[in-house]
Order: structure tokens, then sequence, then C-alpha cells
């Protein structure tokens, strides 16, 4: 509800509650205090009124004895009775009563208009009115109740007088009537009263009398009452507008006249309140009822119940009343004012205040619902003014407060996950346990080891029936321990889905300032894979122990073993410091094992190249070897002994020492070569030798003919042309014999490893091409040389592999018929390339297969078809593959043609650079 | 007229040499031992030398390093004509400053001749010929 809301429905609600207030005193309690009042002083004036009235009736009394102790009308009652009716005495007293009471005495009193005479049983014996004679009264008493006491009368003593009720009289005039009963008595002299038979019945007019004497009437005493200042009944009713006083009689008639129309009678039928009270229960009222006209009224009663007679004074209520109505009107139509005037005041004055706090109100909404942008644009300077601008404040306050909260709350949510994360990464878990609560607080990462669900309750208790139950009463031990400060630090089993895992427990305590233990924080850390790398850990190096002890056996025999073997032994690690040396390589270098030990090889074997240049320590086989891992083998080295000077030349092994894929070292196996040099030396020099002296005769013959040939020294004959083409064939075909061998032998004997480098095979099928091109066209043949997937580099003697090329190429030209065609091929395989060379010669036949490479065989068909082969040619290319690690294999059939296939290893293993292959 | 100096301590190879040579028109001289050779030589500097490697008193090796270490000889063009027909010895000579080299077995005497021309008219480039 708006703040104008409420203050105006505040305001109103007041307003209208204080005028229900008021209306609710007036009407209660003024109203009632007013009632009683007024009806108080109504039964004053009613009780005064009775007095009055009393004091009247008692006049009529005081007239009515003087009436009855009158002696001649005593007299002639007694006459009367005593006479016989008609008689003429009778008749003459009749007519004195009569004239007596009309003449004497009713003229003293102008209220009386008749005068009965009835004898004991109510008959009218004598009258004023004569014609009334006659009459039955009593009759008439019992046909009207109270018209007048006639049966109370005749039976009462002296000076007892009876009043009747009022009643109305005449038909064309019809007044009210009251009547006075009294009996007669005969008074003697002696006092004596004897009551007689005889009743006198005195009716009255003296209503207007009544009236006037109760105050409702003309006032006798105006002027001189209120002059002298004295407040009467009547003045007092006069003072009300509304005011009346009459009589009512026992036929409920009002008998008397009202103030208001004080000359008329109105004889009005008058049912209410007070004369049913007084006439039914002989009560007396004073409250509030309706009169005779229903108008509401305030009343007091008498009652004269002998009498029939009921007095009442009454005033209109709303006069009574008429000043709380007004005041009552006043107030509702002051409050409706008040009321209009409040709301307007809210309205217009409270407004605008309102208005500002509206905005302040909407602002703080938008403010709560979150928008902290809200800002109060109220510039007025009062409290609401202030208000608005600490407000504004404040939300900027709270804007960047929540904003610092905010960039906090990241951060602790980045640090929250970072450590989620480091906690899996390091299978590290963090746990609380509030020892008053036993409430046991788990990281992730701990329900993550233990493998139990999220959020699901946690106490020591839980714990403990997750740890392994050998390691039960440890934890629980530790765990007391620590309560008593012994740090908390221990690895233990858990069993999880019925495996073991191993934990490593810390914990940390905080206390209070009592030293009471608050809570214990402590990690959780998975070190189950250390564990069982400890374990094996353990057996490994049990194991490596047992193996130390073979080690050492094998040791101490390989050592023995080193020690007798004749070559030279030398092993260093992967820096090339030495760390074995034998007793052969002691002698070799001149060195001392021990003096040589964690030396650097490179700077303590002197080496000396072929050339006679010292080796350097980059091209030092070790050194190759490390920085390669290849094996090196060379023999062309020479060591220098360094007690004596003197060279051994050697075939070195270097082998690289790998464990586990790492160099650790490198062993170098040397031989001393000196003899085998020294041969090598001596066969080369012989080889040379004899191939100069044989070729020079062969030489010299062959030059001669070409000479003489030439026609030099004078023309020749045709058949002597024809003798020197014969001798310079044979001379051509000693010198491929002697050629032939030689290559044979020298292959044969060769020792050392040949020159290798890389070459691309194309470049080898060109040279081959180029070679034996000449050789083919003179037999019309055309050599096809694969053209495709040639760019294969192949680390080879190119050299040597050309001359088996051109040795397989020669023979298929030899052994083809002319215009047979030669194809060399190259196929690559998994593991090797493979050349073939194909023709559609003679063949080989079958059973000679496994001759062919045999030195100076010849295929028999080839000893036919051509009678000039050495049966050197397949043998040396044979000897050449078998220096360069190539197959060589074939297929033939004889007259089909042959097929021969060289294999070459591929791909190679890449050749470091300055080694040389074995 | 051009002047080739024929090493060789072999008669007949020599007279064949010398035959054919004439034959086309050159002077030849002859040195039939290392030591003729720069006998030869101090007598008249040669426009090629034909060098024989097996040689008596001094070997073809020496004389062709003597001729090559020579200020005024090492311009000559000197060509092998010998029957040693190892690599390492035909690598040895061509070190040594030899610009070209027959294994005379194996090649026609005219290929020398042709060999001769090439140096004579200037255009001798080519190396070894095995």
């Amino acid at each position: 509800m708006k703040l104008r809301t409420k203050a105006t429905t505040f305001w109103g609600s007041f307003l209208f509650v204080t005028a229900l207030s008021i209306i609710f005193y007036a009407e209660y309690v003024v109203n009632d205090a007013f009632k009683k009042q007024t009806t108080n002083n109504l039964r004053i004036i009613a009780e005064q009124s009775e007095s009055t009235y009393l004091a009247f009736l008692g006049s009529i009394k005081v007239r009515a004895l003087d009436w009855t102790s009158d002696a001649k009308i005593v007299g002639l009652t007694k006459t009367i009775l005593k006479t016989p009716d008609g008689s003429p005495e009778h008749t003459k007293s009749t007519k004195d009563f009569t004239a007596y009471l009309t003449e004497s005495k009713m003229p003293f009193d102008k209220t009386v208009v008749l005068v009965d005479l009835l004898d004991r049983n109510g008959i009218v014996i004598a009258s004023t009115q004569p014609t009334r004679i006659g009459n039955n009264e009593k009759a008439e008493e019992i046909e009207h109740k109270k018209v007048h006491d006639f049966e109370a009368t005749i039976n009462s003593e002296f000076g007892e007088v009876f009043f009747g009720t009022i009643v109305i009289n005449g038909k064309d005039n019809p007044q009210p009537l009251m009547n006075a009963t009294v009996r007669l008595f005969d008074i003697q002299k002696n006092g004596e009263r004897i009551p007689l038979d005889a009743v006198l019945l005195i009716y009255l007019s003296n209503t207007t009398e009544i009236a006037n004497i109760l105050g409702s009437g003309e006032s006798i005493y105006t002027g001189t009452l209120e002059r002298a200042g004295r407040l009467t009944n009547k003045a007092l009713l006069e003072s009300y507008r509304t005011s009346n006083i009459y009589l009512v009689n026992s036929d409920r008639i009002m008998v008397t006249p009202m103030r208001s129309m004080k000359d008329m009678g109105l004889y009005e039928k008058s049912d209410t309140l007070p004369v049913r009270e007084c006439l039914e229960h002989g009560r007396e009222i004073s409250e509030e009822y309706d009169n005779h006209k229903g108008v509401r009224v305030l009343g007091a009663s008498m009652c004269f119940r002998n009498e029939g007679i009921v007095l009442i004074v009454e005033i209109e209520k709303n006069e009574i009343l008429a000043p709380l109505y007004t005041l009552i009107r006043s107030i509702i139509v002051g409050g409706l004012i008040i009321l209009i005037i409040g709301v307007l005041i809210v309205f217009f004055f409270v407004r605008r205040p309102l208005m500002n706090v509206n905005n302040m109100v909407l602002a703080a909404k938008k403010v709560a619902q979150g928008d902290l942008s809200a800002q109060i644009t109220i510039s007025s300077k009062d409290e609401i003014g202030y208000l608005a601008t600490v407000f504004n404040s404040m939300v900027t306050s709270i804007r960047d407060a929540q904003k610092k909260l905010q960039s906090s709350k990241q951060e602790i949510e980045i640090e929250k996950a970072n450590l989620k994360k480091a906690q899996e990464i390091a299978h590290v878990g963090s746990w609380v346990l509030n020892v008053s609560t036993n409430q046991l607080t788990w990281s992730d990462e701990v329900y993550h080891i233990f493998e139990v669900r999220r959020g699901r309750p946690l106490d020591y208790d839980y714990f403990i029936s997750k740890v392994h139950p050998d390691d039960r009463v440890r934890v629980n031990q530790e765990w007391g321990d620590a309560l008593h400060g012994t740090p908390y630090d221990i690895e233990h089993r858990i069993l999880v889905n019925n495996s073991i895992k191993w934990v490593r427990e810390r914990a940390d305590f905080e206390f209070d300032e009592n030293h009471k233990l608050l809570h214990a924080i402590g990690t959780v850390q998975d070190v189950t894979k250390r564990k069982i790398i400890e374990e094996d850990l353990r057996m490994q190096r049990e194991e490596l122990a047992r193996m130390n002890v073979n080690l050492q056996k094998e040791t101490a025999k390989d050592e023995a073993l080193l020690a007798s073997i004749g070559e030279g032994i030398l092993a260093t690690n992967n820096e090339g410091n030495i760390m074995v040396m034998n007793r052969a390589a002691e002698q070799i270098l001149g060195l001392s094992a021990v003096e040589m030990m964690g030396k650097k090889a490179t700077e303590v074997i002197a080496v000396i190249n072929e050339h006679g240049n010292t080796v350097s320590h980059e091209e030092h086989a070790v050194t190759v070897a490390l920085k390669t891992s290849a094996t090196i083998t060379t023999s062309a080295m020479q060591y220098v002994n360094k007690k004596s000077g003197k060279q051994t030349p050697v075939t070195v092994t270097v082998n690289p020492v790998m464990l586990e894929g790492k160099l650790i070292g490198v062993i170098a196996i040397f031989h001393d070569i000196t003899q085998e040099k020294e041969l090598e030396e001596a066969q080369r020099d012989l080889l040379s030798l004899a191939s100069h002296q044989l070729r020079t005769p062969l030489s010299g013959t062959k030059w001669l003919i070409e000479t003489l040939m030439r026609g030099l020294h004078g023309p020749l004959t045709k058949e002597q042309k024809e003798y020197l083409d014969e001798i310079y064939k044979i001379n051509e075909r000693m010198t491929t014999l002697v050629q032939d061998m030689l290559s044979a032998l020298r292959i044969e004997s060769s020792t050392g490893p040949f020159e290798q480098k890389a070459v691309s095979i194309r470049s080898i099928f060109d040279a081959v091409e180029t070679t034996m091109n000449p050789a083919a066209k003179a037999k019309s043949i055309t050599l096809h040389v694969e053209p495709t997937d040639t760019e294969i580099i192949l680390t080879t003697a190119p050299e040597l592999l050309g001359n088996i090329l051109e040795s397989l190429v020669s023979n298929a030209i030899t052994y083809s018929p002319s215009g047979k065609d030669i194809s060399i091929d190259l196929k690559k395989e998994p593991r090797m390339i493979t050349i073939a060379i194909r023709d559609s010669g003679i063949g080989i036949p079958k059973k000679e297969h496994g001759q062919i490479f045999k030195r100076f065989y010849r295929a028999s068909n080839a000893k036919t078809y051509n009678t000039r082969g050495t049966g050197l040619g397949l043998h040396i290319a044979s000897m050449l593959a078998k220096k360069i690690g190539v197959l060589l294999s074939f297929d033939s059939e004889t007259g089909k043609g042959s097929t021969f296939y060289v294999h070459i290893p591929y791909p190679q293993e890449p050749l470091p650079e300055g080694a040389t292959r074995v | 007229m051009s002047h080739i100096l024929v090493v060789e301590d072999e008669e007949f190879l020599v007279r064949a040499l010398k035959d054919n040579l004439i034959s086309e028109g050159y002077e030849v001289a002859v040195a039939m031992d290392g030591e003729a050779v720069f006998t030869e030589l101090e007598k008249r500097k040669p426009d090629l030398i034909l060098l024989d490697l097996l040689l008596p008193k001094k070997n073809g090796f020496d004389v062709l390093k003597e001729i090559k270490e020579h200020l005024e000889w090492k311009l000559v063009p000197v060509v092998i004509l010998s029957n040693l027909g190892e690599d390492s010895e035909i690598k040895r000579a061509l070190e040594l400053g030899a610009n070209d080299y027959f294994v005379k077995s194996q090649h026609p005497i005219q290929e020398v001749i042709d060999k001769v021309r090439e140096y004579i008219q200037g255009k001798g480039a080519s190396k070894a010929q095995l």
C-alpha cells in the first residue's frame, strides 16, 4: 500500500473513528444523561402535579363535606327518604332539594353542574335536574366501571368523599365531567353522626381548571409569579415547545386539553404505555414511549387508580435531544470537512515528499532486484533530500562493494577450481573434522580417492570403516596420540571397492583460547603408485644385489679373458675417457692401463693416417663413433707406441655401446696387422711387377703389329696382313687373359675395404650404358635401360658396382645373337633393390648352373659360341659382389636367354660422414 | 717442328713410338733411363714428354716429380705410358702432375699418337686413359 494511501486512510480512519466516538458518546452517554435528566424532571413535575391535583381534589372534598353537613340538605334528604314516593311531602321535598341546591348552593361553585341524591339502592331520588329522578346509578356504575364509587360511598364513614373518573358527557357538546360521591349523615346535638342511606352525587365540570392548575391551561397566576422569579411547572413546561400535561380517564380518553390547544377538548383515545401501566397494573412510569400520536416522547405518569385517572407529563424526545442531534450533525459535518481538508493536505502538501519517497521506493526496489545503477535525483534540502543523498552514496558503496565482492568471488572461484585441479593432479585431498560434532568434511579429491559418492554423511567412524582392518588399530592409536600433540603423519591402507589403496594422511589441529580442540584439518594423498614403485624398487634392489654378485664373477672372468686376448681392447665412457684397457692394448700403445684410466682416449692414443699425418681429435675413430653411434672400422691407421715411438699398423673397430638406446661409451678393438700389411704390400708389388712384366711384351707386340699394319715400313701383302691380324688377335686375347687374371688376383688378395660414396643409380646406369653401347651397337643390339624410378641414392663403391654391371652386360652382348635386345631393369623390393640384366641369348645349360661363377669355368655352349672368353668374367663379378656386399643370382634356359640379378640391400642405414662401411 | 721426348727403356716400344711419331712429323728424342731424361731435357726443352714409370736408374715417379718441381720444365705436358695398371699407381702419377696416363697394353698406338696430337695442338685436356 502506498504511503499516500496509507496517510489518507490513516487520517480518514482517525477522523472517522473520532467522529464515531463522539457520536457514540453523544448518542449513548449524553443521550442517556439527557433522557435521564428529562425524565427525572418530568417525574418531579408529575409528582408536583399529583400534589396539586390531590389538593384540588381536597378542595372539592371540603365542599362536598360542607354540603353533607348542610342541615337543610340533610333535612330534605331525611324527609325524602322517609316519605313515600309520590307523597306530597316527598314531592315537595324533592322540589325543595332541587331549588335549594340550584339557587343556594350551586351558584357558589360554577364548576358544579349537577347534583343527584341517591337512595340506598342507587336510585336517583332527587336531582338538580329532576328528569334524572329514577335513574339507577348503581346499575350505571356496574355498567361503567369507575364512573363513580357508589358502592363504597353508601357504606362509608363520615368525612369520606369518593371521586369517580372523569367521563365525557353530552352528545352535541361533549364535555368532561368529574363526580364526587359522599354519604349523608344526620348529626345529633351530642355530635353523634347517624348515617343516612343516601348519597350525594356531585358532577363537576372542572377539567379546564384542572388543566390550569396542572399547568397546561391558562395561567391564573401569570405575571405575579414570573415577576417574582419563581420557576413553576408551567414555566418549566412552557420552555419546551412540545411539552404537555394531561389526564386520561379509565376509558383511556384524554380528558384535559392539550397545552398546545388550550381551549379545545380533544377527548382522543390515548392507549399509551403510562395509561396501560396505570390502569392495568397501577404503576407509575417515567421513561420513553410513543404517545397517542405515535410520536416518541419522554414522559412521566402519576396513577390515581381508584379514581381511574392517569396524569401524564411528556415532551417529545426530538425536542429534548435536539441539541444533541445538532451536536452530532455538527460533528459529522465538521468531521467531513476535516476529512476533506486532511485529504487535501495529504494530497497537496505531502504529495511532493511522498513522490520523493515513491522515487526512493522505486530506486530501492531496483536495488533490491539487483539493479545497482539506480540513483535518486532529489534536490530538496529536507530530510528526504538528505536521505536520497545517503541512499545514492549507499548504493554507490554497495555497487563498489559488490564489484569487489564479485571480483573476490571470481578470484575465490578460480582459486577453488585451481585448488581442486591441483588436488586432482597431486592426488591430494583435504578434510576437516569438527571434533565437537564429529562432522567430517571431505574435498572432492578425497571422495575420489575413497571412491565414495559425494554428499554421503561422514564422520570419523565412517572413515575408520574404510581403513584396512589390519591398519585400523594403528590409525586409531596414531589419531589418539595426535589429539595429545604428537604430529599426525601416517601412511596406511584403505579398502576401496575390494581393492587396496595406500594413502598418506597428515593433520593439523586448531584449539581455542582454553586449549580445547576445535577441529582438525588434514590432507589425504593417494600414494598407491609410490608404494608400488617402492615395492618394485625394493625387489629390484634385491635383484640388483644378486646380479651384482654375478656381475663380479663375470667381471673376474672377463678380466681374465680380456688379459688373455691377443687383440688390443680399450673401452671408454660416453665422454671418451678410458675405462678399460687390456694387456695387448698396453703393449701396442706403450701405455700403462693404470695410468691411463679416466684419461681421454684421443689424447693418449697417437694415430697416424695412411699419409703419415697425425689424426686430429675430431677425426679419431673413437670421437667419430661417439659422435655418430656407428661402428667404425678402419685398417688405414697406425698407432704410435708412446714408449718406443714405434708405429704399428692396425685394423681398428670401434663399436658404440648402447644401453637402453643411450650411448654409454665405445669399445675399440685393434689388431696389429704389421705382418698382414707387409704381406699385402709384397703381394701388391709382385702383382704390379708381374702385370707390368707380362704386359710389356704384349704391348710391344701390339704396337709393333699396329705400326706395321699402318704401313710405315712399306705396304703389306694380303697374306701378310691376314697373318698380322691373327697374331694381333692372339696378342689381344693374351692381354685380356692377363688383365682378367690380374684383376681376379688383385681382388682376391686385397684385404682392405673399398671406398664407398653416395651415388645415384641413375649415374651408374648412365656410365654402364655409355661404356657398353659401342659393343652393343656393333652387334645391332639395343640396350633398354630402365628409365623410371631410378633416383635412388646408394652408398657403395660405384666403380666396382659399375664393373659388375658392365661385366654382366658384356656377357649378355657376347652371348646374344645380333639384333637381340638387352634390357636393364630395376625393381624396388622391401629390403633391397634388384637390378635385372635380361638377354635372349644362348642361355646356360641347367646342369651347369652351379658352376658358372667358378674361376676359369666356361659353359659348354659358351665355349663353342665364343672362343675368346677367359672364364674369369663372372668369377670376378661374383668376387666384386662379395666385396661390396651385393648378391648375384640368375635365371637361365638354354636357347631362350639368361637374366642376371644384382641384389643390393636397400634402404641402407645412412653412413656417418668420414666413416667407412665394413 | 714440335719436339717430343720419349722416355722408355724397352727397345721395341721406343722403336714403335719413334716410327709412328716421326711419321707424324715430330722431332723425337729418346731417353732410355731415368737419368738420361734430364740430359735430354737440358739439351732441348720438349713440347711433350711420354714417360714410362719403370725405368733403370731413376724410376718414373721420381722423374715426374723432379720435372714438375722444375721451374721451366713443369709446364711441359707429361703423358705417362706404362704397363703399371694399379689404381694406386695411376692416382699417384696424376697427383704428381702427370697430364695423362695410358696403360700401354690396353690402347692401340694410334690412340697415343692422337693424344700427342691433341697436346701439341694445345687441346690436350683429358686425363688418364686406362
